[in-house]
């Protein structure tokens, strides 16, 4: 749903009990995820019970933005979540939710990410702010395509070192793929990577947006690969 | 540099590398190119693809100094050759 009308639209649909039962994944996005339209998202996922995939692009202020369902709501066949609520707003969702293999979630909004010891033994992918990785791996996963971006200048202020210490990140699977946002400052930085996932077979680097000091600017870059 | 070399080296298993940057590593594109063919004799045995993006901008912006290439290794003997080359705005799609 893209719209205020797909929305309206979608509603009125998941209104039939044997039309709702077979939809699979609800996407809000765009003008669908505007604040006007969250009762209607509220009402759709009421009905649809047997989803396996959600994604809720919420276009409105961050401090705003909550789960339109009831907090002990379980969609029992939920294995994929991707939503940019503030991490506090998911944390019962996810307890109740064990069986997510693929997680993507936006700015925490937290000095001390709320997500420490969430139970997800099935994790797979993760995508998230680089200082909740060790929070949401703290407690066992299988782990092996970590994504840690910056979405925020806050994200960015996080020091990749506290995730990238030296130490190998926790998962009982072998981590593989790693894309990783990093700020030029970190130094050592493909040093720490290895530690962090020895038998890594594909890294993705992208300089973090949020370093706009850096933009437009010609420098050595001599500096630049001592990361 | 032997910082960055070291820790290339130290990714063993790596097959695909990425880099995105929002500077450039040489005000010249064949500088930079031999730039990057001199770390990358440093890179792990099984390295096959190497992408580097360089005056890498927003969407927001006009990129038209970007530049990308993507590097493959020699099938015989040491060193890299650019399979794929282009300058200017460079799709998000190109670096994945």
């Amino acid at each position: 749903m893209k719209s205020e009308k797909d929305v309206r639209g979608f509603k009125y649909m998941t209104r039939t009990k044997s039309i709702a039962a077979l939809i699979d994944i609800v996407e809000v996005q765009d003008e669908a995820g505007n604040l006007s339209s969250l009762k209607s998202v509220l009402n759709i996922l009421r009905h649809t019970k047997s989803i396996t995939c959600l994604t809720l692009k919420y276009s409105f202020p961050p401090a705003l933005r909550r789960l339109p369902m009831a907090q002990d709501q379980v969609f029992r066949n939920l294995t994929s979540l991707n939503v940019n609520a503030p991490h506090s707003a998911v944390t019962l969702f996810l307890m109740n939710h064990p069986h997510i293999t693929h997680l993507v979630l936006g700015t925490c909004n937290a000095s001390n990410c709320p997500l420490t010891d969430s139970p997800l033994p099935l994790l797979q992918e993760l995508s998230c702010p680089p200082g909740c990785v060790q929070a949401l791996t703290s407690a066992g996963s299988c782990l092996t395509r970590p994504i840690s971006f910056h979405g925020s200048p806050e994200d960015a202020s996080f020091l990749m070192p506290h995730l990238l210490n030296f130490r190998t990140i926790q998962s009982s699977s072998i981590l593989t793929v790693l894309h990783v946002d990093f700020h030029h400052t970190t130094t050592s930085l493909l040093q720490r990577i290895s530690a962090a996932a020895p038998a890594l077979t594909v890294l993705r680097l992208t300089e973090s947006f949020f370093t706009v000091e850096v933009h437009h600017s010609v420098c050595d870059m001599d500096d630049h690969l001592m990361i | 540099m032997e910082v960055w070399e070291d820790g290339l080296r130290s990714l063993r298993y790596l097959e695909r590398l990425l880099l995105r940057t929002w500077r450039s590593f040489r005000e010249v594109p064949s500088s930079e190119d031999a730039f990057v063919r001199e770390w990358l004799l440093s890179s792990p045995p099984v390295l096959d693809e190497v992408i580097i993006w360089t005056k890498a901008l927003t969407s927001a912006t006009s990129g038209t100094d970007e530049h990308l290439v993507s590097w493959r290794p020699q099938v015989q003997g040491i060193g890299w050759w650019k399979a794929y080359e282009q300058n200017g705005k460079v799709e998000e799609s190109s670096f994945f």
